[in-house]
């Protein structure tokens, strides 16, 4: 278990290496003087050279970007050019609005996919199997963003007062406006996810029905909803454990533009608004954060497959001897 | 910004890796190309999908000549609704939303199909460089490098890339790369390790075919192997991931568009289309979102039910047809 632990994290190691060049790459790369932006506009020349300084724009780019690196692990990921205020900070008053909406989306995905995918497996090619699968299938083929369009159609003209469908309350100040304002951009951000999700559980479900521990357990007179939901979902499930780390890294990502769909101050509006201002620093640490991010979730994604799975632990033990 | 052959942010993820080919099942293995063609005539899913992909092609390619207005000319009838004058409606500069939406199909069909056609050479010359020297040290540098290229959340950076660099440009050499064919690029990106995977795994099984043994004996180049005989059977595995990645590049396209940060204002496209709409939704302009909305929907599923569709066929397990295997292709080696 802990090889499979040190492998994944060493694994990672070249993946967080390129987003850091990349990251720094670009933010040089950025049109414009970094000295004069960080100083702001109209600063004095001493400003200007004080923040030369500060960058060390003056030594080589490698040693820039060691400098750069070494405050990067530190956790200072430089500071804003409009406010000045540390990236960390920005990011850090951004974060609750975005994980509560992905946490949120995940909820629905898991707990409306999956037993859709199962009892769409249950009725195999009856008309409500049919259903699941066109609706699920239809589902998956709607970019996120164009849910949200139509859910803002709907409940901001059509049926309107019956959902907000603009702006965020933080859960502190009213849990239950908090919860109402993000049901809408949640299913939007949900419903392809959702799709895939059961798409996935049905095919895993009707492979595993199929085997023969399945029929056994049958013919041994256990209970019909014991060997669906116990016996047969906990090794179907396996394939959909891994879909859904994937998914929760494309929610951090697909939360981008629902979030500026919606209006919701998460990172993703975060990110968009420092391309407006061309406040550099703000969208690569934005970047960084959600790269990073992703990779963790990767990481603890396989080693939780090893914990339901352990023919996968096994197998790299194996492997690394 | 993430996600499903769909959504872009959804994006494309990698809906097949790996997909084993079943080696040396000599009789039960029809790839070619005729057989593509065949499948995909076959069924009244797949004739429907291909009519609408036609569509959405002579869309793209005359529907600029098909436009009944100036798509940029604006009128004193803003925020008309569909009539037999204006198809579509018109926005808020009384411009015709028809018009303008045969200007954005050619922009985002040909912004995707140009970002999967790069991916899918780059992808593939990796991917047989890496499947005929499997086991060599370039098979190792270049699949490593596709899996981290993979493990970057690149639908957060093709964004970033276009949203930084675009306005500007970046010069390359050369060449000057403007925002569009920058978010071409960062696109295609997006969708290499992909081709690169299917190219690799569907190499490695075809070499070890028998007409490879035999054409080696034969005393065949290995060049002449790789494009003669490896490569026109390995063309339909990478077709159903093309499918599945044209779906998925159209999505990010509409996604980073829509966030203002790839096709810019004189162009349109689905994307911006739909951004330019959103501010008039609450007062029922559903004209202005309906048709790129439908639009995108419709291309993802139409490529989704497609790959789906093929990628059954091409399945080991529910492969049925015979492949003839002709003594031509022995003898050319």
């Amino acid at each position: 278990m802990s090889r499979l632990i040190v492998f994944r994290t060493l694994f990672a190691v070249p993946v967080l290496f390129l987003i850091s060049v990349i990251s720094f790459g670009m933010l040089r790369a950025a049109p414009g003087d970094p000295a004069v932006l960080q100083a702001g506009a109209g600063a004095s020349p001493e400003a200007i050279e004080a923040a030369r300084k500060q960058l060390r724009l003056d030594d080589s780019l490698v040693e820039q970007y060691f400098a750069w690196f070494a405050a990067v692990v530190r956790g200072d990921l430089g500071n804003s050019y409009t406010s000045g205020l540390p990236v960390t900070e920005l990011i850090g008053a951004r974060l609750p609005a975005t994980v509560q909406l992905s946490l949120f989306a995940l909820v629905l995905i898991i707990g409306i996919g999956v037993p859709l995918g199962v009892t769409s497996a249950l009725h195999r090619n009856r008309p409500y199997d049919q259903l699941v699968r066109v609706v699920s299938l239809i589902g998956i083929s709607v970019p996120n963003f164009v849910i949200g369009i139509l859910l803002i159609l709907i409940f901001g003209w059509w049926v309107t007062g019956v959902l907000p469908f603009q702006g965020y309350v933080p859960l502190h100040e009213n849990a239950w406006e908090n919860v109402r304002h993000l049901i809408l951009p949640a299913t939007a951000l949900a419903i392809p996810e959702m799709g895939l999700v059961a798409r996935l559980t049905r095919s895993s479900m009707l492979e595993v029905l199929g085997q023969e521990y399945i029929s056994s357990a049958r013919a041994l007179g256990i209970a019909e909803r014991t060997v669906i939901w116990k016996d047969a979902l906990r090794n179907a499930l396996m394939p959909v454990v891994t879909i859904v780390g994937v998914v929760t890294g494309f929610l951090l990502g697909g939360s981008v533009v629902v979030e500026s769909v919606f209006g919701i101050p998460g990172l993703g509006r975060l990110l968009v608004e420092s391309f407006a201002t061309r406040d550099y620093p703000v969208t690569i640490g934005v970047m960084m954060f959600i790269a990073i991010t992703f990779v963790v979730i990767n990481i603890v994604v396989d080693v939780l497959y090893g914990v339901i799975n352990p023919r996968i632990r096994l197998s790299t033990r194996r492997g690394a001897r | 910004m993430t996600g499903t052959a769909n959504d872009a942010v959804n994006g494309p993820r990698p809906r097949d890796p790996g997909q084993e080919p079943a080696a040396a099942e000599g009789l039960a293995r029809p790839s070619g190309l005729a057989d593509l063609v065949a499948r995909l005539t076959s069924t009244w899913v797949s004739r429907i999908s291909l009519g609408v992909l036609m569509v959405f092609l002579l869309l793209a390619v005359f529907g600029p000549l098909l436009a009944p207005h100036d798509p940029a000319a604006m009128g004193r009838e803003t925020l008309q609704a569909p009539s037999a004058e204006y198809w579509m409606g018109t926005d808020e500069f009384g411009r015709d939303v028809f018009s303008r939406f045969l200007q954005g199909t050619r922009i985002s069909v040909f912004v995707g199909l140009a970002a999967v056609a790069i991916a899918c050479v780059v992808g593939t010359i990796a991917g047989m460089a890496a499947g005929f020297s499997s086991g060599r040290i370039w098979d190792g540098l270049i699949m490593r490098t596709m899996d981290i290229v993979l493990a970057f959340p690149l639908l957060v950076l093709v964004p970033v890339v276009t949203g930084l660099l675009g306005r500007s440009g970046v010069t390359l050499g050369p060449v000057r790369l403007t925002a569009i064919p920058l978010m071409t690029l960062a696109i295609a990106l997006v969708f290499v390790p992909i081709f690169a995977r299917v190219a690799r795994s569907s190499v490695l099984a075809e070499m070890e075919e028998e007409y490879i043994v035999a054409a080696k004996t034969f005393g065949a180049r290995r060049r002449h192997i790789l494009f003669h005989n490896v490569l026109p059977n390995i063309t339909a595995p990478l077709i159903v991931q093309a499918a599945f990645a044209f779906g998925g590049a159209v999505v990010v396209e509409a996604a980073v568009s829509f966030l203002g940060l790839g096709v810019q204002a004189p162009d349109a496209s689905w994307g911006t289309l739909l951004a330019d709409g959103r501010s008039f939704l609450t007062l029922g302009c559903w004209w202005l979102v309906a048709f790129p909305s439908l639009a995108l929907a419709l291309t993802v599923l139409t490529f989704n039910l497609l790959g789906d569709d093929l990628r059954d066929h091409l399945d080991p397990r529910v492969r049925s047809s015979v492949r003839k295997f002709s003594r031509k292709e022995l003898t050319r080696s």
